[in-house]
């Protein structure tokens, strides 16, 4: 028994991944079986068998009558698409936007959004889609980029342009946790006493006075990630001096 | 991906645009253009905005035309989807959202669902209408004055030309402005607009209130000339008739329900089976997940068949497997008369229902069971076949696409095998679509 294991990352696409890790147990031609119970078949071929064991009894009606066909076929290539779009490519000869888009592309890559952005319409000197549609503006609009490419330092990385965005997004059931943890760490049953009492003057304390409960909390992540920051600081320094609770 | 002419011009038409309406007829290949164009203009944050079934097909999109690398997300769906590069809404989903970032493009798709100056999705996507239309408060909408935004829409007039006001009040109010030169009046004013270009009669629903009823268009030559070089629009003539096009289409299913559904199956051993065409393999292991997973996806597919009808779509034959998918689908869409041929129909039958569903219009929906429907049936009338389910004999799925693809079509036709987005399903599907499509090709 051969036992398989695959690595997947949740975060990337399942089929790319899972195809990618099968790839290698794909032949690259077999056979395609096709049944045929259809007795006035007219080419019914007989399945090519192994060598006939010596207590092999005479074939019945029935198995006469499923008999098969074999065709050899090559199957596709899992990135067929891809293969004949790049055959169409080199096979083409003639420039198009496309071609400069996908030089655009590579510059991304290499350089990052932000960089491409400020300046391939410098480089270009007009915006990809006012490239004039002829060969000699496209091959000199592709062979400018390349060349910048070639002679640019190294890879820069891309630089988010609002890094606070990158982080994980804070919601209300969030901030709602943050005050479940502190009814827990400070009050002694499920009235949470304490907590009615604390919890808005957090809230007052962090957003001003008209802010006294969790549904007047302005409905955006960055004053979601406002109210967790407090109630947390709240839980962990004990603003208001309560007993805490040990722990069982 | 290589684009088709047609999807550059596109794409160059909306890359040179600020705002800009891309009204190819469906099919065309306005999500390709519209990706090539964000790539032109090198946009970064993208907010997409387009029908719940379409938001699946957007990410797919990005993914298989787009040439720079960004982050992408379904907003609602994927966990810190709103701090991705491209975030994708549904319009519900949109009109919930409080825009937070400042975009370098919106993208609506579907736009004609912003018809109506009053509902609170086009308030919430191009701004409030303050005093019939004179001011427009776009502050906290996805698309403000200073937004880059384009518009894509298969039907810009669903119903009427006033259907378009909203678009060119947000986007481009100059173009209402009074002519003088040309004896235009100022169409700032919704009902100025409905007025000038609409025949409009007010019926009488109470002895107190009346509704204004629009029973047909006048003036549309000024109103196609106000429009100008800011709409562009091309038919599936104008890009000739091309081979069947053969896709995927991924299915939003909740995560708990996906997970739940195939965390048990061996996924190495179904794939290998896919690849290699061993449906005895793939029906053991696969088999009694089959049913469950195809009654699941029918109710996405109903969903998304309803959305393509309200965008324009005329007819479309959706093929299944197993009856208990067929009686899903036939509920579902009961609202267009669905007709369906499976193993108990009567050859009789069959030839009615195949000369129905070519001859009236009424009848959008045609319901297929892959072997029953599969042979000796035209639907031609249609030119869109979607396989709910799927057949593990790639020659049945061949066979069955068949019934559009012939020579008596006269439209593109599109064949689409609808898969269950981000599982087993997924690859499964991808693989059989991939031998079917090579099989169709040796048979005809």
């Amino acid at each position: 028994m051969i036992k398989i294991e695959l690595t997947i990352d949740p975060t990337k696409s399942v089929y790319e991944q899972l195809l990618s890790q099968v790839e290698v147990f794909r032949p690259v031609t077999a056979p395609v079986t096709v049944s045929v119970v259809d007795e006035d078949y007219p080419n019914v071929q007989p399945t090519p068998t192994p060598k006939p064991k010596r207590t092999r009894k005479t074939a019945t009606l029935e198995q006469v009558a499923t008999k098969t066909i074999v065709t050899a076929m090559t199957l596709p290539d899992p990135n067929q698409q891809d293969s004949a779009d790049e055959t169409a490519e080199v096979a083409s000869d003639v420039l198009t936007h496309d071609d400069v888009r996908s030089v655009v592309g590579d510059y991304t890559k290499r350089f990052g959004i932000a960089a491409a952005q400020k300046k391939i319409p410098v480089i270009l000197g007009c915006p990809i889609a006012d490239i004039p549609d002829d060969q000699e503006s496209l091959q000199a609009a592709i062979d400018k980029i390349q060349n910048e490419m070639s002679d640019g330092p190294d890879v820069i990385e891309d630089t988010p342009l609002f890094a606070d965005d990158l982080e994980d997004e804070v919601t209300e059931q969030d901030v709602r946790d943050a005050l479940m943890l502190y009814a827990k760490t400070y009050d002694v049953d499920a009235k949470m006493t304490n907590t009615l009492i604390d919890g808005p003057e957090i809230l007052k304390k962090t957003f001003g006075p008209s802010v006294t409960a969790l549904r007047l909390i302005p409905k955006d992540p960055a004053s979601y990630k406002k109210a967790l920051k407090a109630i947390t600081e709240a839980t962990e320094q004990n603003w208001f001096k309560r007993n805490k609770l040990k722990v069982v | 991906m290589i684009p088709m002419p047609t999807q550059l011009s596109g794409a160059k038409f909306l890359a040179q645009r600020h705002r800009a309406l891309l009204a190819d007829e469906p099919r065309v290949g306005k999500t390709g253009a519209a990706i090539i164009a964000a790539d032109m203009i090198i946009a970064k944050r993208i907010d997409v905005v387009t029908t719940a079934s379409g938001r699946a097909v957007w990410r797919r999109g990005f993914i298989s035309w787009g040439k720079i690398n960004r982050s992408i997300g379904i907003v609602g769906l994927d966990k810190n989807a709103v701090n991705c590069d491209v975030r994708i809404f549904s319009y519900n989903g949109a009109t919930k959202f409080t825009p937070n970032r400042i975009n370098d493009l919106v993208i609506l798709d579907e736009s004609h669902n912003c018809k109506n100056p009053e509902s609170q999705r086009t308030k919430a996507l191009l701004g409030k209408a303050v005093s019939g239309g004179l001011y427009l408060h776009n502050e906290n909408s996805f698309v403000k004055t200073s937004t880059r935004a384009w518009f894509l829409t298969g039907t810009p007039l669903p119903h009427d030309p006033s259907d378009i006001w909203t678009t060119l009040r947000s986007s481009c109010p100059e173009r209402l402005l009074a002519d003088n030169t040309r004896g235009w009046p100022d169409v700032t004013r919704f009902e100025d607009f409905r007025h000038r270009y609409c025949k409009v009669y007010m019926k009488k629903v109470s002895n107190w209130k009346r509704i204004p009823v629009v029973v047909s268009g006048r003036n549309e030559t000024e109103l196609r000339e106000r429009l100008g070089d800011f709409m562009l629009r091309r038919t599936q003539q104008d890009i000739g008739l091309r081979p069947p096009v053969y896709e995927l289409f991924p299915l939003i299913i909740s995560e708990s329900v996906r997970n739940n559904l195939f965390t048990q199956v061996a996924k190495v051993a179904i794939l290998v089976a896919a690849e290699q065409n061993d449906t005895h393999t793939l029906d053991l292991h696969l088999g009694p997940l089959r049913r469950l997973t195809g009654a699941i996806k029918a109710e996405a597919v109903a969903g998304a068949v309803k959305e393509e009808f309200d965008n324009g779509l005329k007819k479309i034959v959706l093929m299944y497997w197993h009856k208990e998918v067929g009686d899903i689908l036939q509920d579902r869409l009961s609202a267009f008369n669905p007709l369906r041929i499976d193993g108990s129909t009567s050859a009789k039958d069959r030839e009615h229902y195949e000369s129905v569903f070519a001859k009236r219009d009424e009848h959008q929906v045609m319901l297929g069971q892959i072997q029953a429907a599969g042979e000796a049936v035209d639907f031609s009338a249609a030119n869109e076949l979607w396989f709910v389910e799927q057949s593990f004999s790639p020659k049945d799925m061949a066979q069955a696409a068949m019934r559009i693809t012939n020579v008596n079509q006269a439209q593109n036709t599109f064949v689409r095998v609808c898969y269950i987005e981000g599982s087993i399903d997924e690859a499964v599907q991808a693989t059989l679509l991939r031998l079917f499509t090579a099989i169709k090709g040796v048979i005809e």
